[in-house]
This record gives structure tokens, sequence and C-alpha cells, in this order.
């Protein structure tokens, strides 16, 4: 198990590395001054020139000026966001919560309707299988955008039961303190403290919905795959030859058989539930990660914007190295194998 | 439609909220969602609405004021004043017992006086002043309109009186001093940050005199405003303002209908029916002093050929950009002064639409091939919703004369930024009066001093045209006045250093229980007498 | 369907031909069969079929709804949008974009996937290890930050679609590729072939990639339906096609403007997607049954 754990820190260190190396050749291609790009100083001074030049090493050959922009980027020197002048890692720190927030949320509510509803799939019996299949196809054929932009106009507008953008009602003066705005009212001490919950939970449910729309058809279709596959297997043959009864089995046998491969769909589609991330933001106007980051483009701040694709990024490695560990932890079989 | 409606609808078993679009119970105040971040919180700095909005009115006061109403001047921080016979000298007194506002940083030690309002200005027109590079160094309205050359010199008679000693009689001087730019600094803070060596903070954490102070800007989010305690005037009606920073005008569409937003900045024209629709909402619109223009870069060939630039205008087909663009809530440009100016001319005639004389002037000028970039801004102002789509449909009547336009734009910062380095062959843009005074709407614009402001976006300077406007502000006489307009807007018409298109309404989305004038004819919006009624 | 046999003869159906027949048997995969044409042939021949050009505006039918409302007109089929353009002009115009690019990306990720793919599956050690590295690397980047990168060094175009929308579908491709021949060339009749003297490109040409084909045709249309819908949402957050482009997504953002006063400006776009993408992803999952069937 060590040197499994070992070998992934490996794969992690190194395809940093790599991801760095990408990062930095872009920061190099961007338009604008180099300098500029990645340091963050709009207009540097002559002094300041040649202080960064020095502390990016862009007089040196560029394996040098790699390793000071890794050196850089990883003592958590993020440079400074071009359009408001303020370090990039405390803008970073101040929009991660709130993307943090919806994620979790919504991946536990993706599992939470995911894991029954891909056991009710499972079933023989019934149309109820076959209309949970054909639903995950429709459900992985809506563009994400498309889906939040209805998912707005029926419950904002025709509806109007549901805020349909933004995080709280900003009357509600939550003072940052995790930037977890369910924590945060708990922690003020304010007498609308219950008011202000009961209304940033209503501006989570429309964003948590869209976000968590992907992730629960993976679940539901993989749950489904395994425990079809699964229930199918000898072992499970004899239990029911027994007279064990159908939902004990799913529940002690099969259930706990198919999460890890629902884990590893999942870490595969990492990337592209970042993606509807960065969407549902924007649509909703969600002030996380993904909004910052299209601002950041949209006001061409490369400094920041490299330094958002690097924190993504990042997490998204760390994430789905988490996840291996996780299977590995499930599955004593991958363990043993070689690869990576 | 209907189906997904109705299934969508079906989803909300799954949920069962309560009604939703409910006033927060605790947090009181009122939300206003703007358009933009403002670029700064010092309107000396800037003429973009987006700045004034959440500045001017809201931060600080001005020596004199415009009434919303009867066009009239009043007193602000000033008491009284008066002008010497030869229009000269303005005397003003100064009211006393004004607090500044008391921040995490800063804190008054005496009440506002004569020094105040000598460096508030002598920020602005001297060049030797301290302050008078920070933050850029540019103060686009004042420069555009010379004040600089206007005032000879400023004298303090005492704590509480200030004469400015003018080179030669104004007309519109006193009009000038009362727009949103003339706001009135804290000379104490600004010694404060120069000590400490961060002078341009006198811009971003600003202390003014007025019914709200700043509590916390985070760009890209809100801007919020707490009541100034110690006022002089009418305390502020709100708990809290704050400005919810919101670039998508269907998303300040939304919030408006969900209750997240009391008033909605610039609603689009098609929103308009929308708002109505909900029995607690209101749409309050005010008929303009402002107007839109498409300018040329007349420094740049073959802009610089006036027939080149008559070409174009006569390709446009401005009744399409009204029914498209404006839906009929504004009206065509056929000269720089809206028809709720006093000076306006009923009798110019507009440009008129003609793609085919508009191709043989090309032809005479030479030109067989044209290939131009116009430059678009990427949100909607007072003048123009949409600016994106009018170069849409620009870009379509050129083609009829087989020009080609091509759409460029930034995000809102960098295109100010960059539009001040006059790279354009062209841009989509225009402009909002400060004041009832018609001069507003040449100096600025089209005067050699605003080509090196800035605010001169055709690049145009024509020494006749200069005269003519000279002229005009030394002239008490309105009739001789409106005569000289007149000329003016001819000479626009045969010469096209822009072309204006329209002079657009401003609207706003508001809860209907919020009542107060909030839009005013000129200048930025106003929270300091909204009232809520039950 | 069985025809009379007067001579006993042993026909096997290659495995194409069993997957066909197990395709064939399911309906919900022979209509997204059938969608599927119909876009392709739409994205070849749409601008034809098309009665207005794409930008041309009708000042006087703005906004106007789709025919089959009150308000409709038969002359706008899927109504208009805030400058006067005929969508379903629009949307015809637009398909050879979204759809067609989204078809010519996958088939060039699919033919550098298979390269790199079969390199890295015949090799081992070093050479293996970077590529997945540097794989790894682009796989953790999802289309849209990668698009938003490009678009920073390139500038917004579609230029920033083919290379954001490329190169993260590549290392699928590859991995794909590389797993497949991995799990191939321990397979014992390969060893036979190797025992035979086939030299590697033989292996490769007559043993294992007719073996894998049928996993990378799965692995294709799956990828397509994914890069149709990243193309679209690119266009959709500007980073991409441009506004007066007919790209689907790009119209979608345009419409935002009048969802609120006109929703079909959002629906019909909308719409359209979701029947390209459902078509992908029925004929997607038509092939994954018939080839599970297949291999029993």
């Amino acid at each position: 198990m060590l040197i499994y754990l070992l070998r992934r820190l490996n794969l992690l260190v190194l395809t940093a590395l790599v991801l760095l190396g990408l990062l930095y050749i872009a920061s190099l291609k961007m338009p604008g001054d180099t300098l500029t790009n990645l340091s963050g100083v709009t207009h540097p001074s002559q002094e300041q020139v040649a202080r960064l030049t020095e502390r990016y090493h862009l007089d040196g050959n560029g394996l040098q000026g790699y390793l000071a922009f890794v050196r850089q980027r990883l003592t958590g020197d993020f440079g400074l966001s071009q359009a408001s002048g303020r370090p990039v890692l405390n803008e970073l720190l101040q929009v991660i919560p709130a993307t943090l927030e919806l994620t979790i949320l919504a991946l536990l509510l993706a599992l939470l309707v995911g894991i029954p509803l891909g056991v009710l799939a499972a079933g023989r019996r019934g149309p109820l299988p076959n209309l949970l299949w054909g639903g995950t196809l429709l459900g992985f054929s809506v563009p994400t955008f498309w889906l939040g932009l209805l998912l707005m106009l029926t419950f904002g507008l025709s509806l109007d039961a549901l805020p349909a953008s933004g995080r709280i009602n900003l009357l509600y003066d939550v003072p940052f303190v995790t930037g977890f705005m369910l924590v945060d009212i708990l922690l003020s001490d304010a007498p609308w403290r219950w008011a202000a919950l009961w209304d940033a939970i209503n501006h989570l449910v429309l964003p948590t919905l869209v976000l968590a729309a992907l992730p629960c058809f993976i679940v539901i279709r993989t749950i489904r795959a395994a425990m079809l596959a699964e229930m199918d297997k000898n072992y499970i043959r004899a239990l029911m030859a027994r007279g064990v009864p159908r939902y004990r089995l799913v529940l002690s046998h099969a259930l706990p058989n198919s999460l890890a491969p629902m884990l590893r769909l999942l870490s595969l589609q990492l990337g592209q539930i970042a993606s509807g991330v960065i969407i549902v933001e924007m649509i909703f106007t969600w002030p996380g990660i993904g909004s910052w980051l299209l601002a950041a483009q949209y006001q061409g701040d490369h400094t920041a914007l490299t330094g958002g694709v690097l924190v993504v990024a990042l997490s998204i490695i760390v994430l789905t190295i988490l996840l291996e560990i996780a299977q590995a932890l499930l599955n004593p079989v991958i363990r043993k194998e070689i690869h990576g | 439609m209907a189906i997904t409606r109705y299934l969508l609808a079906s989803l909300t078993l799954f949920w069962l909220v309560g009604c939703g679009g409910d006033q927060p119970q605790g947090g009181s105040g009122l939300v206003y969602c703007s358009e933009g971040n403002p670029e700064t919180f010092n309107p000396q700095l800037t003429t973009s609405g987006t700045a004034i909005d959440a500045t001017a009115k809201q931060l600080y006061n001005r020596l004199l004021s415009i009434d919303p109403t009867s066009g009239e001047l009043v007193p602000e921080l000033a008491t009284a004043w008066s002008v010497s016979p030869d229009g000269l000298a303005y005397h003003f007194t100064l009211r006393q017992g004004v607090a500044f506002h008391s921040t995490d940083t800063f804190t008054p030690t005496r009440p506002f006086n004569a020094d105040d309002v000598l460096f508030s200005f002598g920020r602005v027109i001297d060049p030797q002043h301290p302050y008078h590079s920070v933050s850029g160094g540019r103060y686009p309205y004042f420069q555009s309109i010379g004040l600089a050359a206007q005032i000879a010199r400023m004298e303090r008679r005492s704590d509480h009186e200030v004469v400015f000693h003018l080179q030669k009689p104004n007309a519109s001087f006193l009009a000038d001093l009362a727009t949103d730019f003339a706001i009135l600094l804290s000379a104490e803070y600004g010694e404060q940050l120069w000590q400490q060596g961060k002078p341009t903070q006198l811009d971003n954490q600003p202390v003014g005199t007025g019914p709200y102070r700043l509590s916390r800007y985070l760009r890209n989010r809100y801007v919020r405003y707490r009541p100034h305690p110690d006022y002089w005037g009418e305390p502020a009606p709100l708990d809290q303002l704050v400005f919810d920073i919101t670039p998508s005008s269907t998303t300040r569409v939304v919030k408006l209908i969900g209750g997240d937003c009391d008033v909605a900045a610039l609603p689009q024209i098609s929103e308009l029916a929308v708002i109505q629709r909900y029995d607690d909402l209101a749409v309050d619109t005010r008929p303009g002093l402002n107007v839109a223009f498409w300018a040329f870069n007349t420094q740049k060939p073959p802009l610089d050929d006036p027939r080149v630039r008559r070409a174009l205008s006569l390709a446009v087909d401005k009744r399409r950009l009204l029914t498209t663009v404006y839906q009929n809530t504004a009206v065509i440009g056929k000269g720089l002064l809206p028809p709720i100016s006093w000076a306006y001319d009923p009798s110019l005639p507009p440009f008129p639409h003609d793609p085919y004389r508009a191709r043989q002037l090309l032809e005479s000028a030479g030109i067989s091939e044209l290939e131009l970039d116009v430059w678009a801004m990427p949100i909607g102002r007072i003048y123009n919703p949409n600016a994106i789509k009018t170069a849409e449909i620009l870009q379509q009547d050129m083609a009829n004369i087989g020009v080609k336009l091509n759409i460029v734009s930034y995000d809102w910062g960098g295109f100010i930024s960059k539009l001040e380095h006059a790279e354009y062959d062209s841009v989509l843009i225009g402009w909002a009066a400060d004041n009832l005074d018609p001069d507003n709407f040449f100096t600025p614009l089209l005067s050699c001093d605003a080509l090196i402001s800035g605010s001169n976006r055709a690049r145009w300077c024509d020494p006749e045209f200069d005269a003519l406007m000279a002229q005009a502000r030394a002239t008490e006489d309105r009739e001789a006045r409106k005569a000289i307009y007149r000329k003016l807007e001819r000479r626009l018409q045969s010469q096209v250093p822009l072309l204006p298109l329209a002079h657009a309404s401003r609207t706003l989305g508001r809860q209907r229980h919020w009542q107060g004038p909030i839009l005013h004819t000129t200048g930025g919006v106003d929270f300091t007498r909204i009232r809520k009624e039950p | 369907m069985a025809k009379p046999q007067l001579y006993h003869e042993e026909s096997i159906p290659s495995p194409w031909h069993q997957i066909w027949r197990h395709f064939k048997a399911r309906p919900s995969a022979v209509i997204g069969l059938w969608g599927l044409g119909l876009m392709v042939a739409l994205s070849l021949f749409g601008a034809y079929l098309a009665p207005y050009s794409a930008q041309q505006q009708f000042s006087d039918q703005l906004l106007a709804p789709p025919s089959w409302h009150s308000d409709g007109s038969v002359l706008f089929f899927l109504g208009t949008d805030a400058l006067g353009r005929d969508l379903l002009s629009r949307l015809l115009h637009g398909a050879h974009i979204t759809f067609g690019f989204a078809g010519l990306i996958v088939v060039l990720a699919l033919g550098v996937g298979l390269v790199i793919g079969t390199l890295s599956g015949t090799s081992q050690g070093l050479r293996s290890s970077v590529l997945g590295h540097l794989l790894d690397a682009l796989l953790s980047l999802p289309s849209l930050v990668l698009a938003l990168l490009f678009a920073a060094v390139l500038g917004p175009g579609l230029q920033n679609v083919f290379w954001a929308v490329g190169l993260a579908l590549l290392p699928g491709f590859v991995r794909v590729v590389h797993n497949a021949i991995h799990e191939e060339m321990q397979k014992q009749y390969v060893m036979a072939a190797r025992l035979d003297g086939a030299s590697p490109w033989q292996l490769l040409r007559f043993a294992i990639w007719p073996n894998i084909t049928d996993v990378v045709v799965l692995h294709t249309t799956l990828s397509f339906s994914t890069a149709i819908l990243d193309i679209a949402a690119l266009g959709f957050l500007s980073l991409g096609a441009h506004a007066p482009s007919p790209e689907w997504g790009a119209m979608v953002r345009e419409g935002v403007n009048n969802v609120l006063s006109a929703p079909w400006t959002v629906t019909m776009p909308g719409l359209a997607i979701l029947f390209g993408v459902l078509a992908t992803n029925l004929v997607g999952d038509g092939l994954r049954h018939a080839i599970a069937e297949e291999r029993g």
C-alpha cells in the first residue's frame, strides 16, 4: 500500500510540473507584456521591472524561467490581478468557498438521488428501468447552459418561486468568515439569521439542481450497469438459491461492489463537472471561481486567468488521485496494477 | 415550451418551497442592480455614467446643484452666491457644520471649510497641485470644458467664503459647478494620505460629505453604502444601500422579479413589457438629455475626408435602428441636441438615408474598397442599450454600399482605456449631459480642448467650429445663443465628424413600493429621497 | 428474412455484421441513426435548404414568434431573433459549424489518438510513462478551461474551439486505444502471430487493429456528442464562435438577451443541440449494447 501511495504521489508531482510547464508557455505566448502577464504588475516602474525580471529569471534561459515560475507559484505567489491590483491568491480564497459549497451540495444531491435511482434502474420488472435509462440518455444530451436557462425561466419567472440569480439577497450583510455562506450565516449572531439562512438555501436550489444533473445521470448509469453485472455473478445466484431476500442481496452485496466503478467513472468525468460548474456559475451569477475565471478572461486579466486555471486543474488532479486511492481501498485488485 | 414548463413544474414536488420573492425581514435597505463596476470613486476623474451613478449623489456634495423639477440652481454646500457685475468674480458663502465621513482609516477633525474647496478644484486646475497627477491626472469633463483656462485664480476670503476669478465671462460656469463631476473632497484626508504615501486611496476609499458613506466595495460583486450619521441635510432614508453589480440586463430583470433587486438599472426595452406584467413592479422612464453617435476617427485616412464620412452617414438607416435597438423608446438624432434641450432646433432636417448617393460619394472620393473597424461598447448605456446590436445593423447597412465593417469589442474597463489611445477607425458611443446647458453637448465632444482630455471621440479639431462654440459660451442672451447652436448643428451635418443616431429615454425598473425621484434629467441615479410606501 | 437454403452453406457473419444485426434490433438505435443521418445531411446541405441567408435582417419582423404561435408566420417557421433574422435559416447555416466542426475535430483527434495510443500501447517503460503524465495533465484540464487559455493566447474565435475541444478529447482517445491494445497484446492469438514471425506492423494491421475497432468506434460516437456539447458551450460563453455567427451555442447566447420576451430565441437553438446530441447518444448506446451482445 505504501508503494502504491508513493507512486500516486510521484504521479501528482510529475503531472503538476507538466501542467505548470503548459501554463508557463501559455503565459509567454499571451498578448501583452510578458512580465506583466507573469507578475500582474501593470505599468511597472524601472525598479519594479528589474526586481521582477530577476524574480522570474526572464533574462536567463527558458528552463531557469520555468523553474522560477514554478517556485513562485508553489510558494503561493500567484501574482497580482491586473484588473483589481490585489493578489490573485487572495481573490481565489474569496471565491473558492462559494464554488466548493455549490459543488459539494450538488455532488451530495447527485449521490443521494442517483444511487437509489440507479438501483431501481437495475430492476428487471416494470417500465421504470427503461424509463430511467431513457431519461439518463436524454439527460446526457441536454446542454447544461440550456437546462440552466430553462429552469431559470420556469422557476425564476413563470412560477416566481425561486431566486434565479446570485447567492443571497445582498441586504443580508453576512460577514466573511469561512466563505461558506450557510456556515457563515450560522456563525453570525445577527437577528435576521434564520431569514438569511432560508434566503441562502432558496438561492442554492436552482444552481445545485442544474449542477447535480450530469453527475446524477452518471451515477445512475454506472450503478445500474455495475449492479446488473454483479447480480449475474455466481455468488449472488448461490445466495439467491438459498433464499436470501432480493433487497438484502442488493443492499449488502451488489451495491457496495458497484460503488467502486461509480467512483472510477466520476473521477473520469471530473473535467466535465468542472465545466458544468463554470457554466452554472455564469448563468446563475454565482460568485465562485467559475464566474471569476470568466470575468478574468473577458477583462484580459492574464495573471488571474493562469492562476485560476492552475488551481482548477490542480484540484482536478488531486481529486482524481484521491478518488483512485479510494477505489484502491475499496478494491485491492487495482493496487497491483503496474501502469502509471 | 408548454411541455417543458409542465415537466419542470412537476419537479417542484421534489422541493416544496414556500412562497419565494419575499422581502428579507432583517436586513433592510435597498438593492440597486447596476450595470457595471465603478471605475473610480472620484467623479472628477471620469465621465462614465456607471461611476457617476455609484458616487456623485450618494457619497458627495457639490457647491450647488440643479433642482430636478424646476431646472433652477439650488444651494448645496454653498448657501449663497453672487456674480460680480463684470461677470468675472463668483463669490460663494459656504455652509457651516458640514461633517465628512469617518472611515476605518480616517477620522475628520474639522468640518468642511474653504480649504476643501480650494483642494478639490485646485487638484483639477493646477498642474502643480500635489494631487494633480495622482490616479492618471486626467479630469475628462473639466478638461473638455477647459476649466483650468477659465479660472484665473481662486481666493479664500475666510473659512466660509471663496471667490472664483474667471479669465472671461462664462454663461455656463455655475451650471458646470453644479454637475456631478464638481464634487468636494476633504483636504484633510488628502493630506493624511499624502503623508502616508498612499495618495491613490483618495479615489478608491472615498471620503465625502454626502448622505451615504462607502462601507464595502467588492469588485464584480457589490458596493455597499451605509448612511452618514452626521449628514448636514435631510438624513439618508435607507439603512443601507447596495449596488449589486450585474452586467447582464436579463439577470437584472430576473433579480427584480425575484425580489433580490429593488431597483434595476437599464432594462432592455424588450424587457419593459415583461416587467409590466408583474403588478408589484413598475417602470420609470425619463426622456434623456443624451445622444448616441457613431464617431469617426477624423485623423485616420480615409475618414479624414468629409465625403467618406458623409457617404457612411448616408448609408445608415436610422429608423431601423430605432425600432430594433431602441424599440421606439428614443427619437432619431438629427443633431447633437435632444428635443428637450432649450436650444433644440425643430427645423433642422434629418440626415437623409440614401445608399445610392452614398456609393456615388465614395466613388468621387476615389474609394472602391473600404474596410473599417467599428468599436462597440460591451454593455448597455443610457444612450445606447445595445451597441453590439447597433454595430451589427450598421454592418449590414455598410455592406449595402460595399463597405466592410468589422465589429470590435472589449470588456468595459478595457474598452474605455483602449479608447484613449485612439487606435480605432470609428466607435459607437454617446454622451449623457451633465447639466442643462447646451454647451455640454458641444465643447466636451468636439472641441480641440476635448482632444486632449480624450472625450473627443471623433478626434476632431476645427477652428471654425471651436470659434463658434466659444462665441456661444460667451453669449448670455438665449435667442442669440440658440442661433449659434443652429449654425453649429448645420456645420456638423455637413462635416459629419460624428453621426448622431438617437436620443434615448432613460429607464429603470423598480419594486412598486419604492417611491421617490431616482432618475433626473441630468446626472446619475439618486437614492437620497427615496421612500418605501407600505 | 430466411432464404431457402438449397445447399448447406456454412456462412459465418463477420463481427461487424453481427454487431449491425444487434444494432438493428433496437428501435431506439435505428431512430438515432436516422436522426444522425439527418444531422449530417443538414450540416452538409443545410445552407442550400435555408430559405434566407444567416445574416439577412427583416426589420419589420423583429422577434417574430414561431409559426404555430397565434402571431407567428409560416414565412419564419421558427420565428426570428432580435435583429429580425430567421431562426430556421440560422440554425440550418449553423449546423455545419456546431455539428460539422464537431465531426472534423473528432476525426482529427481520432487519427492522432490512434497513432499516439498505438505507440504508447506497444511500447513500455519510460516513453509510455512520460506520455501518460503529459496526457494526465491535459486530461485534468476540461475543454472549457483549455478554451479559456487558448482564448487568452489566440484571442476569441473558432480556432480556440478547435484546439481546446481537440486537445480535451485527445487523451480519451489515446487512453482507449492504449488500453485496448494493451489488452489485446496479452492475448494468445497475438502471441501466436508473433511467433509466426509477423512484423510489428503486420501484427498491428492484421491482428490488433481489427479487434479494437469496435471499442474505438464506440468511443468516437461518445466523443462526438461531447464535442457538440463543448462547442456549443464555448459559443455560449463567447469563447468560441462569436456574435453574428449562427453557431448554435452562440445563438443561445444572443437569445439570452431576449429570453424574457422571446424565449424561442433560446429554446430553438437549444432544441437543435439537444436533438443532435441525443441522436448521437442513441447511436452510441445502440452500439454499446450491440458490442456487448456480440462479445457475449
